[in-house]
């Protein structure tokens, strides 16, 4: 009897003993004892368990989910992530955990037991002590050790004091400002002058006539049996220069009517009979069926190109010449565009 | 200067007929003392074988000057007095019967005359004044079942009198538009006056003596048919006359709300006659601008309507004329 007893008990402690050397481990250790503020250190918890034993840590969990979990009335954060290595060993497999520790409160702190959940059974690591160092304040007279201090640049200049975006930007305001100028004074000369392009200067009512003289020379109308058309063109190129010299409307005037609008006009008074003599050959050739002889062509030209240029307004600055000079002109430039045309 | 044979010809032609011109006009001075647009007047509807429309207060000489052409051409003449009780066949005529003969004869009116005056043709009825105005297009007239032709030259002048509107029977303006020239007389000058006084005060004034024969005159209305009108010309005219039918085409957007309606082509072609025959009293044988202008005002006077807005303003045809004319290009 008394050996059947040794004998139970010596199954149980040895059942006992088998079940107490397969529970799992827990331990932890901290990398460094003692933190400054604000710095991080590694707290490494290992878990030596049998290959069978599934469990976890609930307080990593929640790490993982919030990527950090505060403890010790969360003065001190584990933070995410855990790195996690398991190493295998028979039946035998030890998990290690590094989970970053930080603080940023000063003090000593006595981490909790970290909590291994394998079923319904939880195991428990040992408690590690932390150390918090605080930092030294930081201010403009008491500037950190380790960084100097920010120096004035040697040679300040105006763009320093500038903010970035205008110093590196610069240019796209620029152009901005001188669109703006631009489009400012094209819109005051639009107002002005009711348009935006400079006005081209337009020709004298001289310079179209003689031009309009010249090339119906060059046209040779009444050499090529054209009269009618040759002395409808002269006497238009006429008219609209009487207009425009003189004001005279002689497009909606008769022959009689010009006559009778430059006798009354001081400046073409004494030059009217050049006037007579084309208008009366236009009117025969133009109504009457008439062709000309060339003499009678080649002199309403010539009476034509005379008149213009007896009639051409004086600049201020000739004005004040003599009037024998300006006649010179006239006459070298008369004999100028003769040259002209016959070429 | 080479001239085509044709105008040489019928500036020849035309200057042989200057006698023609100066006996009338010398004779029509001897009677009328000034009023030389009305003589042209008449002469210009002589020669165009068309119908002159007098208008002008009372005492202007209009009876007197048709009365004195009408004497010195060897021609009819006749004056009817339109009154509104006047009708149709005291213009045309009418048949009568003849106890006698037992048949009806035609009895002529006074239309069959070479010079008519119709004086104060606003005073008779629309249907006396169709009856002269239907004789004066078709130059004919029928009586009963009879047509008869009216005498050549055919020359009507009528009158009408500006004032004195009450009980009158204005022209309709499909009628008027058949009178080639409307003309507006207007006071003689102080000088002209005096000399009128002169003439009158004497006693009875010099008798004038035919000196042209009808035949004379239409030849001379042959000759001026032949007057030589360019294609120029021919645009000129046509750019005026539709002046006054779109009057914004050319410029005058003034003009636009004045006129009702412009002129008709029988415009166009009295302008054209007009021109010619004043060409003719120039002793020209070719038409130029300054002969369209001249006449302008006599032959579209009275063929633009104007619309009320106008008349308010004070505005008339002759008003509008000038404008077109100074907008219009001379060619």
């Amino acid at each position: 009897m008394k050996s059947l007893r040794y004998i139970i008990f010596s199954l149980v402690t040895l059942v006992a003993a088998m079940l107490a050397s397969s529970a799992p481990v827990v331990k932890a250790k901290l990398d460094s004892a003692t933190v400054m503020m604000g710095s991080i250190t590694t707290l490494h918890v290992t878990v030596d368990q049998a290959t069978n034993v599934k469990g976890h840590f609930p307080l990593f969990k929640v790490a993982y989910e919030k990527g950090y979990v505060g403890v010790c009335g969360d003065s001190v954060e584990l933070r995410a992530p855990v790195r996690i290595d398991t190493v295998k060993d028979n039946n035998a497999l030890t998990i290690n955990y590094d989970i970053p520790v930080q603080s940023f409160d000063s003090g000593f702190y006595k981490l909790p037991e970290m909590e291994f959940v394998a079923g319904v059974d939880t195991f428990r690591s040992n408690q590690v002590a932390l150390k918090v160092l605080p930092v030294a304040n930081v201010t403009a007279e008491t500037p950190i050790a380790d960084y100097a201090n920010v120096a004035d640049p040697e040679n300040p200049s105006i763009f320093d004091s500038l903010p970035d975006w205008l110093v590196n930007y610069w240019w796209i305001f620029l152009i901005i400002i001188v669109i703006a100028i631009v489009a400012f004074l094209l819109w005051r000369r639009y107002r002005d002058t009711g348009r935006i392009l400079p006005r081209k200067p337009e020709p004298t009512p001289y310079e179209v006539a003689i031009s309009g003289l010249r090339a119906l020379k060059e046209k040779k109308l009444w050499e090529n049996g054209m009269e009618k058309e040759y002395f409808t063109e002269l006497t238009d190129i006429l008219r609209t220069y009487l207009y425009g010299r003189f004001g005279i409307n002689a497009m909606e005037m008769t022959s009689r009517q010009i006559l009778a609008s430059l006798s009354a006009n001081k400046e073409t008074k004494d030059k009217k009979p050049m006037i007579r003599q084309i208008l009366d050959m236009a009117d025969f050739v133009k109504f009457a069926k008439v062709r000309p002889l060339p003499a009678d062509n080649i002199k309403s030209l010539e009476n034509a190109i005379s008149f213009v240029e007896q009639t051409k307004p004086i600049p201020p600055e000739e004005k004040k010449d003599n009037d024998n000079s300006d006649k010179k002109t006239i006459g070298e430039k008369n004999a100028e565009i003769k040259k002209g045309g016959e070429k | 200067m080479e001239e085509t044979l044709n105008i040489r010809e019928l500036n020849d032609l035309i200057a042989s007929k200057a006698g023609f011109l100066s006996l009338i006009r010398s004779g029509m001075d001897r009677r009328i003392v000034g009023q030389k647009h009305l003589i042209d007047s008449l002469l210009i509807a002589l020669l165009c074988n068309g119908h002159v429309l007098l208008e002008g207060v009372p005492g202007l000489a209009k009876t007197l000057a048709i009365k004195t052409l009408a004497n010195l051409v060897s021609a009819k003449y006749s004056r009817i007095q339109f009154t509104p009780d006047l009708l149709p066949a005291d213009v045309i005529g009418t048949l009568i019967y003849s106890v006698k003969k037992e048949t009806f004869e035609v009895k002529k009116g006074p239309v069959f005359a070479n010079f008519v005056l119709a004086d104060e043709i606003n005073r008779a009825p629309a249907k006396v004044q169709s009856a002269l105005l239907e004789a004066m297009q078709e130059r004919q007239v029928t009586i009963g079942d009879e047509t008869f032709a009216l005498p050549e030259p055919f020359l009507v002048m009528a009158t009408q009198n500006p004032i004195e509107q009450e009980g009158t029977y204005p022209l309709p303006e499909a009628q008027v538009d058949r009178f080639l020239l409307k003309v507006v007389i207007g006071y003689p000058s102080k000088e002209e006056e005096k000399i009128i006084i002169r003439q009158n005060i004497k006693g009875e004034l010099e008798p004038v003596k035919p000196m042209i024969d009808p035949k004379e005159i239409l030849e001379v209305q042959k000759i001026v048919e032949k007057i030589y009108i360019d294609e120029k010309i021919e645009n000129y005219i046509v750019d005026i006359v539709f002046a006054t039918r779109q009057p914004s085409k050319f410029g005058l957007t003034d003009l636009q709300s004045i006129i009702s309606f412009g002129a008709s082509p029988r415009a166009s072609i009295s302008l054209a006659k007009a021109s010619r025959a004043y060409a003719f009293l120039q002793g020209r044988g070719y038409v130029i601008p300054e002969d369209v202008r001249s006449v302008c005002h006599d032959v579209l006077r009275h063929r633009i309507g104007l619309t009320y807005e106008a008349e308010a303003n004070n505005i008339s045809t002759d008003d509008v004329i000038t404008d077109i004319l100074d907008k219009v290009v001379v060619p």
